[in-house]
């Protein structure tokens, strides 16, 4: 192809993000600040129970208010079943059954907020209260109330290899664990808004989704609507994290808009955000490991409990800690779901990682301490490296061998270029542990297993290193695609859907537009949240942004290129090949000729093909031509995070004293924007390690802390300014220009990070969150 | 839902208060109102007439006099934070409004509202407690001033008057020196203290502790006195204090708190703390003293 | 009743119920969308504006109260054209992700330069302290503070 074999242009380039003049004037229009003409406003009645069934509705008195459009409630709704991505959600819109305390129950559109809100007061709601269950413990017993219709318990999804009773024998050191995670709220900063509007049969949705074409396919699935009926717009989103996938009160908002026969808005207030969406899984890791004298693992056996709430639906949560310290010979891995009577839960950011990948780091730790090695060498020696098998692969047998009948139907010569699946294709933490603890100088700063490095009055301070890995996307939910297309005057406009969430992937995938294209950054214009312009694509979620959607962009790039390099050969450059043409800043030459006044623009290009017998337009439209491999079976991102703390042992208090955050995620496409990711997962997952987490009513199962004065977000003096990141690229196979994804393991390792610099500094081990409570109940002080 | 109000916009205390007599207790006094807005928008206060006081003028000041420190009910967090410079005590409130709310509210939010909100885990108030000060009290009849610890009632109730409008803080300064510290445990570095605890000591010119006032918030209804723990210190000199009394203070302390468990922490957790801080604020103000404990 | 706001230097009379809070009337009345509410409960700084020069969280302020005060938002830091130095600097070291916090963050930055023009790091820390931002682009935002004032001295 040539452009892999020659410097980047763009790709690499720390440029400013696409949208950052309008960041920084704030003009940029989240759905929040978004209006149509005519709209009027909508407002959810949320449920005060935790589980009940409706007997009897009345809306009269609601309808009958002045100002009130319509009333929406389940006898209205098509009782078809609709699922979020990746089984965050599923149900009907609205079922009259309600599952937990703020859960939908009916909704208004009214002139005004205030109207809808009096109006909601006024609907006579007869509950028949049903048994609740909130523990999720308690929830998988048979004789549990069961919460839905397919029971509480999904089946469990288990990964498993070699023998675990000659593990165990082998073994010479155990280790094991049970940890109770409690659940962390994404904590949206900037609500959510959803304005649909419906024209003759064909419904427009304005929302901040990361997931335009997730949300499109729920609309379709709650609705039984054709997709083509269906135009979703995904504005940008404040932080999300997961939380703005596709979201039932986008669906209540669609259904409203519809009878109310006028275009709806509704609004969420932070309250909403925080008790009525979703949130982090509960979770509860109980597992063990051994290893030999010298520190080699021979078995992991953990099984791992998530509460899905009162929709979720997930019977697995990010595995790739197995695959990370899959070099163990033995292993067992089960994870099982189960609904309670709580807010519904889905995935977070590195979902998993921080929990279960949490607790098999802190079960390896113990390991090390009691073989007496250092937490860096430890990692060294059992974690994974480019090459190696990926465990997760041997789940579920049927996926495995579904991969395997869908890879035996590619034809070869597609597959030439494919990395071996089930292996790891690139990258590993070995790059960054070395590189990462000579920056930190950490063999000066660890002293010993639960022991500080300094001791100052009650003050102790040391040093952690913590791992996490996750997936670069993945295919099971369908193939991602995207378009580019070459305008008449050169300039170029990406189409694919994957939101703004503000991970900067508008600015990276241009970048990688222009980068197969030889066209400067700022002719490259993108659309990313218009689903009838765009193609389908999982969305920004599951890393999956740069590595497939990438991959697609790269891909739909290259085919525009040879399009337009089959014109410029036959009217420019004598029918030669189209191999011996390059582009460079949107002009074409022949490779090797040093100087040649044949250099035609793009522009030109296609100015020819205008007036061509080819056909009537000048644009060139490109597609990914071939499917990409999948990038589950193959394809990790990973990081390595090393900390120091100070713990006040009378109080209990924590404070992030230094930072190192590294990262392979191979190629880096805009360093400003990883860096970024990198940072922001550091924090997000301290504020996990340290404070956050949401407070349940033991009685109703509401949350106690829905708001941002005790649901407590870490500030900037609460993490070190001069925190540094650190890349080591390791350059992938299949990912554009060799990148791949970034945003959920810095999360991981920096929960792991921060938890054993705690032990390091008190000699105890602390469940996170490490509250200052936490920190003193552990040293058994009161 | 949040109920409609009218506003009112006294130039005078006077008619402050005529405005509150005629609306009673539907009518709300309203200085920086970032207290009240919360409450409003909650539904957690019946509110139908807002009295905007903050064009009441002479209560935005901080005087310092021989005889006492006087801080009017419209001074900002941020012009306390400002005052660090005129004296001693006032250098320790202005590190205390540092940990308060955020700068950018702190610029709204008033002394006298933050008194009149009677929150039990309020920063100032353990302070003015520990530094024995009075809340000055204005009514139709006149002034009259009432000791901070008596001010309040419960959480969230203060013994004001109908018709009295709260107008001023006076903290006495008492012969020889006075040292205060303030110290909590908060969660991120904005937050309500899960626990705090606030003490003042008075050394005479032979260095010898004088007075010994300890103010305990989030710990009980309202902010408690230790009068064990005070007693243990005084006629002590502050040169070679045996270490052993700031513990022991500490637990006497500790001894007489009410803690209740909430979201923020346990019942446990506050009285071990109370413990801790009250130690930490009298070896803080020791050392201020320039004495040393041993 | 009728309240005149002066925003950004220019005088706006608008007809309104004075129990309204300032960042509501801001937003919705004269659409200036990049006062940002997100908790209105004064934690997270989103809504932070100046009045009279001083930061303020306009979402716990009453629109009444702000009636004879010099209002300034992000609307009028800077404009596309000609971005103010904090601006520029926030662009530089990308001190941002989603970018739902910046507007208070600028402004709160404002303020404390205006009060601290040649502060510490830690110093602007703990004054960036008033404004969550949940991307945690924390040190990026202390980064672009530091180069901000930087720029703002030379200027001077």
């Amino acid at each position: 192809m040539g452009v892999m074999d020659k410097k980047f242009r763009v790709v690499g380039k720390g440029v400013p993000v696409k949208d950052a003049k309008e960041k920084v004037t704030g003009s940029m229009k989240y759905a929040v600040d978004f209006t149509v003409q005519g709209m009027v406003h909508g407002k959810i009645l949320r449920s005060p129970h935790p589980h009940a069934r409706i007997r009897d509705i009345n809306t009269s008195k609601a309808e009958a208010l002045p100002g009130v459009y319509a009333v929406l409630t389940h006898k209205d709704v098509p009782q078809n079943d609709w699922e979020a991505a990746w089984f965050n959600r599923r149900g009907k819109v609205l079922d009259g059954t309600v599952r937990f305390v703020g859960d939908d129950v009916a909704a208004v559109a009214a002139k005004t907020e205030e109207i809808a809100e009096r109006a909601l007061a006024l609907i006579k709601i007869d509950y028949e209260i049903l048994p609740h269950v909130f523990d999720m413990e308690e929830a998988m017993k048979p004789e549990a109330p069961q919460i839905r219709i397919e029971g509480n318990l999904r089946d469990p999804y288990v990964v498993a290899w070699g023998n675990m009773g000659e593990g165990k024998d082998q073994a010479e050191i155990v280790a094991d664990c049970d940890i109770l995670y409690e659940s962390q709220q994404y904590a949206p900063l900037g609500r959510n808004a959803c304005i649909a509007e419906w024209n003759g049969g064909k419904v427009t949705v304005w929302t901040s989704s990361q997931t335009p074409s997730e949300l499109r396919d729920g609309i379709h699935e709650a609705l039984d609507i054709p997709l083509s009926k269906i135009r979703v717009m995904a504005m940008p989103c404040g932080s999300s994290f997961g939380q703005w996938w596709s979201v039932n009160f986008m669906l209540i908002t669609v259904c409203l808009a519809r009878k109310a026969g006028r275009p709806v808005k509704i609004e969420l207030d932070n309250e909403e955000c925080m008790v009525s969406v979703k949130r982090r899984h509960i979770e509860r890791t109980r597992g063990r490991m051994g290893c030999t004298k010298d520190g080699e693992i021979i078995f992991a056996e953990f099984d791992h409990i998530i509460d899905n709430g009162g929709y979720g639906f997930k019977d697995d949560v990010g595995f790739f800690c197995v695959d990370m310290w899959g070099k163990a010979a033995h292993g067992h891995y089960a994870v099982h779901g189960v609904n309670t009577n709580l807010l519904t839960a889905g995935c977070m950011r590195g979902v998993g990682d921080c929990t279960l990948g949490a607790s098999v780091e802190r079960v390896a730790d113990t390991l090390a301490e009691k073989v007496g090695m250092d937490p860096v060498e430890f990692r060294l020696k059992n974690q994974i490296r480019a090459g190696d098998e990926l465990r997760m692969q041997h789940s579920r047998s049927t996926m495995k061998q579904t991969m395997e009948e869908y890879a035996a139907s590619i034809p070869n010569e597609l597959k030439e270029s494919w990395p071996k699946l089930f292996h790891l294709s690139s990258g590993d933490t070995r790059g960054l542990l070395l590189q990462g603890s000579e920056k930190f100088g950490w063999k000066n700063r660890f002293k010993e297993w639960g022991k500080p490095h300094t001791v100052n009055g009650s003050l102790r301070r040391a040093v952690g290193v913590g791992t996490g890995a996750h997936v670069c996307g993945v295919e099971f939910e369908g193939a991602t695609s995207a378009i580019v297309r070459i305008n008449p005057d050169g300039s170029v406009k990406v189409h694919c859907s994957v939101g703004r969430q503000g991970q900067g992937s508008e600015t990276t995938q241009s970048q990688v537009a222009a980068e197969a294209l030889g066209v400067p950054f700022d002719m490259v214009e993108i659309e990313t949240g218009d689903t009838d312009s765009c193609p389908w694509s999982h969305g920004s979620l599951a890393s999956n942004t740069m590595y497939r959607v990438g991959w697609a962009t790269r891909a739909a790039a290259m085919d525009a290129r040879r399009q337009l390099l089959e014109v410029a050969c036959r009217e420019f450059f004598d029918s030669c090949d189209p191999s011996e043409l390059d582009i460079e800043d949107g002009v074409i030459f022949r490779k090797g000729i040093e100087r040649s006044n044949v250099r035609p623009t793009i522009s030109q290009v296609l100015n020819v093909f205008r007036s061509d017998t080819l056909g009537q337009t000048s644009s060139i439209t490109g597609r990914p031509a071939v499917p990409m491999p999948p990038a589950t079976t193959f394809a990790r991102h990973f990081a390595a995070h090393f900390a120091e703390v100070e713990v006040d042992i009378e109080s209990g208090e924590i404070k992030i004293i230094d930072y190192l955050a590294t990262q392979d995620s191979g190629t880096v496409v805009n360093p400003q924007v990883l860096k970024n990711q990198a940072i922001g997962g550091a924090i997000c997952g301290a504020g996990f390690a340290i404070y956050e987490h949401l407070v349940f009513d033991p009685k109703t199962g509401a949350i106690k802390n829905g708001n941002l004065l005790d649901y407590k977000l870490l500030r900037a003096a609460d993490f070190p300014s001069k925190a540094e990141v650190l890349f080591v690229e390791s350059y992938d196979p299949v990912g554009p220009f060799g990148a791949r994804g970034a945003g959920e393991a810095p999360i991981a390792a920096a929960v792991s990070a921060i938890s054993q610099a705690v032990y390091n500094a008190i000699g105890v081990r602390v469940d996170i969150p490490m509250t200052p409570e936490r920190v003193i109940r552990a040293l058994n002080h009161f | 839902m949040k109920s409609h109000f009218e506003v009112f916009q006294p130039a005078t205390i006077a008619q402050a208060i005529a405005l509150k007599q005629r609306h009673g207790k539907t009518a709300r006094f309203w200085a920086g109102g970032t207290d009240m807005t919360l409450l409003w928008q909650r539904s957690l206060i019946d509110l139908d007439q807002s009295i905007d006081i903050t064009g009441v003028g002479g209560l935005d000041r901080i005087k310092v006099g021989k005889q006492a420190i006087e801080i009017g009910a419209l001074v900002t967090l941020a012009q306390l934070e400002r005052a660090a410079e005129r004296h001693g005590l006032l250098k320790t409130l202005s590190d205390v409004t540092k940990l308060m709310c955020t700068p950018q509210t702190r610029t709204l939010a008033t002394v006298g509202g933050n008194i009149c909100n009677a929150s039990p885990a309020a920063d100032l108030s353990p302070v003015f407690v520990a530094l024995d000060a009075s809340a000055v009290l204005t009514g139709t009849g006149g002034d009259r001033s009432l000791k901070i610890v008596d001010f309040f009632t419960g959480p969230k109730r203060t013994a004001i008057k109908a018709s009295e409008m709260l107008t001023g803080i006076k903290i006495p300064l008492p012969s020889g020196t006075t040292a205060a510290s303030y110290r909590r445990v908060a969660r991120t570095v904005v937050d309500i203290a899960l626990v705090n605890a606030s003490s003042s000591v008075t050394v005479n010119a032979k260095g010898a502790i004088t007075r010994v006032l300890i103010g305990l918030g989030a710990v009980g209804p309202v902010i408690l006195r230790a009068p064990e723990a005070e007693k243990q210190l005084l006629g002590k000199s502050i040169n070679e204090l045996p270490r052993r009394l700031l513990e022991e203070a500490g637990a006497q302390a500790a001894a007489v708190v009410q803690p209740i468990s909430d979201v923020r922490a346990s019942a446990d957790y506050r009285r071990h703390m109370t413990k801790i801080l009250v130690r930490r604020t009298l070896d803080d103000c020791i050392a201020e003293l320039g004495g040393q404990t041993v | 009743m009728k309240l005149t706001l002066n925003v950004n230097g220019r005088n706006h009379e608008i007809e309104t119920a004075l129990d309204r809070t300032l960042a509501d009337v801001l937003r919705n009345e004269l659409g200036l969308i990049g006062v940002r509410v997100s908790c209105a409960e004064g934690e997270c700084g989103s809504c932070t504006i100046h009045a009279d020069g001083k930061a303020v969280t306009s979402c716990l302020m009453l629109a009444a109260q702000a009636s004879g005060k010099k209002l300034l938002t992000v609307e009028g830091l800077g404009d596309i054209e000609k971005l103010h130095p904090i601006q520029q600097a926030f662009i530089d070291e990308q001190g941002f992700q989603c970018a739902f916090c910046t507007p208070g963050f600028m402004m709160s930055a404002k303020a404390f330069l205006e009060e601290c023009p040649n502060p510490t790091e830690e110093e602007t820390a703990i004054a960036m302290s008033g404004n969550i931002c949940r991307c945690g682009a924390y040190p990026y935002i202390v980064k672009a503070v530091m180069k901000a004032a930087d720029q703002l001295r030379q200027e001077k």
